[in-house]
């Protein structure tokens, strides 16, 4: 099958874990500058990343949160949210601020077959 | 025959992912693929200390990597963001934070996850040691 996207990041790991959540941003950003067409999955833990009204500054961290929700104006084609995750952690899709499409195990399975190159971070 | 790139994000010493990868790729070698990229990133840049010094009755992981790279004939790239924040500077890198002397090793360069982009874009597959957790 033709791949239509060349770089797919699936977001397993939640907000505060050091300078991981940096390195996912900026891969994310490097590669959609660069002209790949990048789309990214925020997975289980990952989505709590995107919870609103979060203060990474009581934790002496970086706040990612106006990057993240920009990720589309970055060029990042397409946002999925897992949607078992939203539901075990309560989250409406619409709380999180972000134009993304929830996605469940076989939506992920096909969007993997589409892609190029798969990175888990 | 494929082309492979490869990308480690573990840490030197914690988990068997350096020797997995080096594994790896000596067998992909000796099967005829080609390896074009090697790629640390994150936990991984620590691998291009210069000043580690590992007991002599201990495998030397970073001379494993730097016969690798010497057989495929490619560089070993380290992510420079992640190797700035761990004290691993080149010359260059030491001059414009007036810092004396470099503290990469000899056979690695600093480079920018654009490099690794690029990497995944001309490899048939990249694959990622990440160790453990």
């Amino acid at each position: 099958m033709a791949s239509s996207v060349d770089l797919l990041l699936l977001v397993t790991q939640p907000p505060y874990r050091g300078t991981l959540n940096k390195e996912q941003l900026d891969l994310l950003l490097v590669s959609a500058t660069l002209g790949q067409k990048t789309s990214v999955v925020f997975w289980q833990q990952g989505i709590l990343q995107l919870l609103p009204k979060q203060q990474p500054s009581l934790l002496q961290a970086r706040d990612l949160q106006a990057s993240l929700q920009a990720l589309g104006l970055y060029d990042v084609d397409q946002v999925y949210l897992d949607q078992q995750a939203l539901a075990r952690y309560a989250c409406p899709v619409d709380t999180l601020g972000l134009n993304a499409t929830p996605i469940d195990t076989t939506g992920l399975q096909q969007l993997i077959q589409q892609t190029r190159n798969l990175l888990v971070m | 025959m494929a082309r492979f790139a490869l990308h480690i994000t573990a840490a030197p010493l914690t988990s068997g992912a350096h020797f997995s990868a080096l594994r790896f790729a000596r067998a992909a070698l000796a099967d005829g693929h080609q390896l074009h990229s090697i790629f640390f990133s994150q936990e991984a840049v620590s691998l291009a200390n210069r000043y580690a010094c590992p007991p002599q009755d201990e495998a030397d992981l970073r001379q494993a990597w730097l016969q690798l790279a010497q057989q495929a004939g490619c560089e070993l790239q380290v992510c420079i963001a992640g190797a700035l924040r761990r004290g691993i500077l080149d010359q260059r890198e030491a001059s414009r934070h007036g810092l004396q002397g470099a503290s990469l090793a000899d056979g690695f360069v600093l480079t920018g996850l654009g490099q690794l982009v690029d990497a995944m874009q001309q490899a048939d597959r990249t694959l990622t040691f990440h160790g453990a957790g």
